[in-house]
């Protein structure tokens, strides 16, 4: 089989990068092996954990579930990419301050998820943050505090936009 | 024994991105085995599980003009192959028309998989315990394929042939899902069964009936999805129920009459005893819910 | 035996003098989330190193099989792949197999990290890649030709120990593991007198609680320094050190095992040792550094399971409701090698009579080799599973004796007053108001109320289901409760080794011997710190993970048995205690004045005689690092503590009686939940745990570790299970199959706090993290519970609607 590669340009976090991949390469491996950002992690091979997610195009996917190829021109962001000029995004201090993670393995595809929520329903219900996050798995916080971290992180943002 | 699946990554293949539809469908001729690539959510998978390795991915995701929602002129709902589940959530048209439809989207995976996956892709992967299949048979769906000689419409009916294989040709791509218009008073419902929501189904049931001047059924498409290798439809049920007034009774007498002749896959889930079991009770819970919506007594 | 002896009392005994309640006790924001949230956490997989490569591993499709040849020539050729091999070679660089722990004849088992001869469990690895990029290696797998011969399997425990069973190590010519017949107290006495015997058989099954991250293993061996540097996620890396230096050969001085940030432990990590000896092993002889990163199929097919339990058991009771002794019989299936078990075949003498006043037990007991995934320890290790047994024995005796569950468990809880109790087998329950803290969990989850109701809700056809369950924690255990398998185990005792060193700038350093997973010991060690020198937290760096380089560690050394607060943090307590002796010196010095006169505030000190007159850290540092005529005379320089924590514990001696654990939290679990009749899914309704941990260091990281502890034992009792055919296939090895609940799932867990400190630690907190387990007896007992007026019990761990649906239309004489 020929060995294809691609030219691809993506912005992440807001600056662009460049490489060449083969068609197969997962985004997922791009954004780690290649470009470095390791927050978004691998934790099973078949969709189901999410601590993989991104934002692509202003949506949370699974960077495991979508090729390299693919993203060619697209942006993304990271969880890397949500501290914003050294100020915590209000969903990280949501985050750290209610206790919603303690292996912190699933936190960054989790924020993601979150992130896309508010994003689309600045006021959800409990019921609405945990189908939000019906995607991502965490092994350690029994949801309870992730949650609570989502609410109140709403809350800060409404009120800050007030 | 079973497989054992050591990998996550894919095997090496050939890919393209065509930017329409005729260079799409010339690659499907030309490339032997080449799979399409919609929003990948279960193809890559498998591939990632080297359960299946396609020699070639043609992507269809740099094609324009096949994401859209459109309600035509004589009512029929167009809906464009690469419309992503999200979308069809979010629809004010479909929640408010196809109750069923919006449900089944819904619960359909999580939310990441519904922002990548695509309407034409869960039709065309024809999963026996896709969410959608059911929904688009109990709507009367047409599919319509393309090849480059031109286009064919397939009632949803036909469209499934066995388990993962469709009436599709090797040479036609699905670019659009038409559901007809239902008279006034119609409604439906989706209800599916699983231990996680996020889960395959155990047992789906979707539903779609329209009413006479009373609460009498006038029309009804009973589709149970997951208990057989396509869309198993319960005719004998809607025969019981066709021209009756609302009547639980009936309906769960139905829903023991539709099960009789069915035979469940086990899987590791759900044992094939259970899954008949569970289809009385959800055949009931969907006829009820969608007769009730019909009524405008629930929503 | 009731209360303990005031001397064996008296020897435990530990006060903490420097306690102001400053740090400790304060939700402070832990340390370790900083990073995670910006996605900086430092898990293993994150390391990248120049010139890194990467190992892929074929493992075998069939659970039981003869290797009859493997070629791998092919793959040798496959572009990128610079190294092949398989069983038979390892055996040649490995001078041996690995030692097994067990006596004879199971102790003949040839374990080798690849298969030599024979694949014993569906996932064993039986030939390894190496090649220069992830995706490379996984390719060259598919040229690997294996022949294998299939023999029967054996995936029953009990089937483990008839006659004719396949035999799982040839070697060993039956399959027993080890077995210990334990006897405390005069059980056949209490036999005689009792009015009634109780009997069941319960399941405990197969289910880990696979954390979110998979192992990894990154071996970097330095040709120019001769010195391996594995970077990995393993939860003890001392435990494996031993093995690791006899497969390289080379000494402790040499092996650098580094942890750092970890996904997710729950024991599952501490037996993950053989991939990492693999990747060293490739490292040497390839001079490169070789990365492994498991996937989640293999990982849930064959990192480590939580060992599977079989129990038949006897229980003597008088009619008003005293249990006065017990009889068991159990079988633990330990899967194809002794790796980590079968310690948990004493493990569990840790809880004996469970949090009862039991005053005699007898248990023949059997760990056994089946074509199984390993088993290693998973969260409540051995601890839970023996409390499952008891607490849903307490359940039967309750409805046999027609007694309310609640009372029968009052009635026979060990009171408050008998505190620090000694069981029958010599452990020590150091402290708690057992009754109390029941009490306040039924009225939260108004547990009466819902008693009454239940009788109303059974005639709408309703199945309402409320499960009381009881547990205690026991925690920072004694290493010499092996040795009641192996008498000559060179283990024994519990300790934990802690560095706190004030560097020259006056910050403070620390360094644990532990390796966490997730459990912020950089954020309660920093508390206990900040206190103890009286300095602020923010000024207190604790190193992340483990470092066989700079940690202060014994073989005792990581992350397990809930060890943290009752080992490492008395380590860190004393480290600290003894440098603030130091720095008062000094000050005394410097500042002239007595000892007892220095005060020591945030971060600065001076004497109380002149409150103006200040000196702080950075100052004393230097003194202390540069300025050495200004130390008082004598005095050694530099300002390192180093401490290693000993509670007093002894071996097990000839009766198998000793005290096993050093501290004993409490739980309380009370879950309403329906099941719906016609599709048996449950549904909770009311979930409340009360949690007494001793004194708390963080209401959230302990919060934290009450909701995972809740959380694992629902998701195992009614979502999480392996199932294997009977050939030895594991049929759920993905998360598809294998179901780990999501947050639409999982219940909005409520925690009430109860402080009764430990008398046996200076800072007063107790081990707590893995919860006992008790949520799993919890939830069973509601859903046998919901469904016992039908006439239905339950005998496993384990409940799925399918299963219940069918005891449901059984229980009503329907035919299914």
């Amino acid at each position: 089989m020929s060995q294809q590669t691609f030219h691809i340009r993506v912005n992440v976090n807001g600056r662009w990068y460049e490489a060449d991949v083969e068609p197969r390469m997962l985004l997922i491996d791009f954004l780690r092996d290649v470009l470095g950002f390791t927050g978004p992690h691998i934790g099973c091979d078949t969709g189901h954990c999410g601590a993989c997610t991104v934002i692509l195009d202003g949506r949370n996917v699974k960077s495991c579930m979508v090729l390299a190829v693919q993203v060619d021109g697209a942006r993304i962001l990271t969880v890397e990419g949500l501290e914003q000029d050294g100020q915590l995004h209000p969903l990280q201090e949501a985050f750290w301050e209610n206790h919603a993670l303690q292996c912190g393995y699933c936190t960054p595809g989790m924020l993601m998820s979150a992130y896309f929520l508010l994003k689309r329903n600045p006021d959800p219900t409990e019921d609405d943050i945990r189908k939000a996050i019906e995607g991502n798995l965490c092994r350690c916080t029994g949801y309870v505090n992730i949650v609570k971290a989502i609410k109140s992180a709403a809350r800060k943002m409404s009120t800050r936009k007030q | 024994m079973l497989q054992v699946l050591d990998g996550l990554r894919p095997r090496p293949f050939e890919y393209y991105a065509p930017t329409t539809i005729e260079e799409a469908l010339k690659l499907l001729e030309e490339k032997e085995d080449a799979k399409l690539l919609a929003g990948g959510q279960s193809l890559l998978a498998l591939m990632k599980l080297r359960i299946i390795s396609p020699p070639t991915l043609i992507d269809l995701n740099r094609i324009d003009g096949l994401r859209y929602i459109k309600e035509e002129s004589d009512g029929w709902l167009a809906i464009g192959a690469m419309t992503i589940y999200d979308d069809v959530e979010q629809s004010q048209v479909v929640r408010r028309r196809y109750p069923l439809l919006w449900e089944a989207v819904y619960r359909l995976g999580d939310q990441q998989i519904r922002n990548r996956g695509t309407i034409g892709g869960g039709l065309v992967e024809a999963d026996p315990s896709g969410n959608l299949p059911p929904v688009a048979v109990a709507l009367r769906a047409q599919l319509v394929a393309m090849n480059k000689d031109g286009r064919r419409i397939i009632p949803a009916e036909e469209f499934f042939v066995d388990s993962f294989t469709t009436a599709l040709e090797p040479n036609e791509i699905l670019t659009e899902v038409r559901i007809p218009p239902w008279p006034e008073r119609a409604s439906g419902a989706y209800v599916k069964l699983s231990r996680r929501e996020i889960d395959y189904p155990i047992v789906e049931v979707a539903v779609q009936l329209a009413l006479g001047d009373g609460d009498d059924i006038k029309e009804i498409m009973v589709v149970l999805g997951a208990v057989a290798s396509t869309p198993y439809r319960a005719t004998a049920a809607e025969g019981m129920l066709m021209g009756k007034s609302f009547d639980e009774q009936l309906v769960a007498k139905a829903a023991e009459e539709c099960v009789k002749d069915l035979e469940p896959p086990s899987d590791v889930q759900a044992s094939s005893w259970y899954r008949k079991e569970v289809s009385k009770v959800i055949v009931k819970r969907a006829i009820v819910k969608a007769w009730k919506r019909a009524m405008e007594v629930e929503v | 035996m009731p209360k303990a002896l005031p001397e064996i009392v008296d020897a435990y005994k530990q006060e903490g003098k420097y306690l102001t309640g400053k740090w400790i006790g304060k939700p402070v924001k832990t340390k370790e989330s900083y990073r995670h949230i910006r996605g900086k956490g430092a898990f293993a997989d994150d390391v990248q190193l120049h010139r890194m490569v990467y190992m892929a591993l074929l493992r075998s499709p069939y659970s039981h099989a003869k290797i009859l040849n493997i070629d791998t020539s092919k793959a040798k050729e496959h572009p990128g792949v610079l190294l092949v091999l398989t069983g038979d070679d390892i055996k040649k660089i490995m001078r041996r197999p690995f030692p097994q722990p067990t006596t004879p004849p199971a102790r003949n088992a040839v374990d080798y990290p690849l298969a030599v001869g024979k694949a014993r469990f569906q996932g064993e690895p039986v030939a390894m890649v190496i090649a220069e990029d992830r995706y490379s290696a996984e390719d060259a797998l598919d040229d690997i030709e294996v022949e294998y011969d299939p023999l029967p399997a054996l995936v029953d425990g009990e089937r483990a120990l008839e006659p004719d069973a396949p035999l799982v190590h040839d070697e060993v010519g039956n399959n027993v593991m080890a077995h210990v017949h334990y006897k405390w107290g005069d059980v056949d006495h209490y036999f005689e007198v009792a009015d009634r015997i109780v009997e069941a058989k319960f399941h405990y099954h197969r289910f880990s609680s696979t954390p979110l991250e998979p192992n990894v293993a990154v071996a970097d061996y330095d040709e120019r320094l001769d010195i391996m540097t594995i970077y990995c996620n393993n939860q003890a890396p001392m435990e494996f050190l031993p093995q690791l230096a006899a497969g390289l050969g080379m000494p402790f001085p040499k092996l650098r095992v580094v942890t750092r940030d970890m996904g997710g432990g729950f024991g599952n990590k501490l037996a993950n040792w053989p991939y990492i000896v693999l990747a060293a092993m490739a490292s040497k002889i390839l001079g490169r550094p070789v990365k492994w990163v498991e996937t989640r199929t293999e990982h849930l097919q064959s990192a480590t399971h939580g060992a599977e339990r079989i129990c038949y058991v006897k229980a003597a009771v008088t009619t008003d409701g005293e249990v006065l002794a017990v009889k068991m019989r159990c079988i633990d299936d330990d899967g194809a090698y002794a790796r980590h078990e079968p310690a948990g075949i004493t493990v569990w003498a840790q809880v004996v009579p469970g949090l009862y006043k039991i005053k005699a037990l007898e248990n023949d007991y059997y760990a056994v080799f089946t074509n199984k995934c390993p088993a290693a320890p998973n969260r409540g290790f051995s601890r839970a599973p023996h409390l499952f047994m008891i607490e849903r024995m307490m359940d039967r005796i309750a409805r046999e004796l027609d007694i309310d569950p609640v009372e029968l468990r009052l009635k026979n809880l060990v009171p408050p007053e008998e505190m620090p109790y000694e069981t029958p087998n010599g452990c020590i329950y150091d402290s708690g108001d057992w009754p109390e803290g029941l009490k306040k969990a039924l009225e939260a989850a108004n547990y009466w109320e819902w008693r009454e109701r239940q009788e109303e809700y059974r005639k709408q056809g309703k199945l309402i289901g409320i499960g009381v369950a009881v547990g205690t924690d026991s925690a920072g255990p004694n290493m010499g409760q092996v040795r009641m398998y192996n008498p000559r185990l060179p283990y024994s005792g519990g300790t934990e080794g802690a560095l706190v060193q004030i560097t020259p700038d006056g910050k403070a350093r620390v360094t644990l011997g532990s390796s966490p997973q997730g459990v912020s010991h950089e954020t309660t060690a920093a508390q206990v710190v900040a206190e103890v020198l009286e300095m602020d937290y923010d000024d207190v760096y604790v190193q992340t993970g483990f470092d066989s380089f700079t940690s202060i560690y014994t073989m005792h050394s990581g992350t397990y048995g809930s060890r943290f607060a009752p080992l490492g943090i008395p380590a860190v307590y004393i480290a600290a205690a003894r440098l603030r002796e130091k720095i008062i010196k000094i000050v005394a010095h410097s500042l002239g004045c007595k000892e007892e006169d220095v005060v020591l505030d945030d971060g600065q000190a001076y004497c109380k005689q002149n409150p103006e007159k200040k000196t702080n850290y950075r100052r004393i540092a230097r003194i202390a690092y540069g300025n050495i005529p200004e130390l008082p005379p004598g005095m050694e320089p530099g300002l390192y503590s180093i401490a290693i924590f000993r509670p007093p514990f002894t071996h097990p001696n000839d009766h198998n009686m000793a005290n096993l654990a050093l501290t004993y939290s409490f739980n309380a679990h009370v879950v309403v939940l329906e099941i719906d009749p016609e599709t048996a899914l449950p549904n909770i309704l009311e979930y409340v745990v009360v949690d007494d941990s001793g004194r708390i260091i963080n209401p959230l990281v302990v919060e934290g570790q009450v909701h995972g502890a809740a959380f694992l034992g629902f998701s195992a009792a009614l979502y999480e299970e392996y199932k294997y055919d009977e050939d030895g296939n594991l049929v759920n090895s993905s998360f598809m199959d294998y179901l780990v609940p999501y947050a639409t799932e999982t219940p909005a867990f409520k925690v009430i706090h109860m402080e009764t400190p430990s008398p046996f630690t200076p800072v007063g907190a107790k081990g707590m993290g893995e919860g006992g387990g008790t949520s799993i007896q919890a939830v069973i007992n509601a859903v046998e519970d919901a469904v016992a007026h039908l006439g239905i019990t339950l005998e496993k761990s384990h409940i799925d609607p399918d299963t219940l649906l069918r005891m449901i239309r059984e229980a009503r004489g329907e035919e299914v």
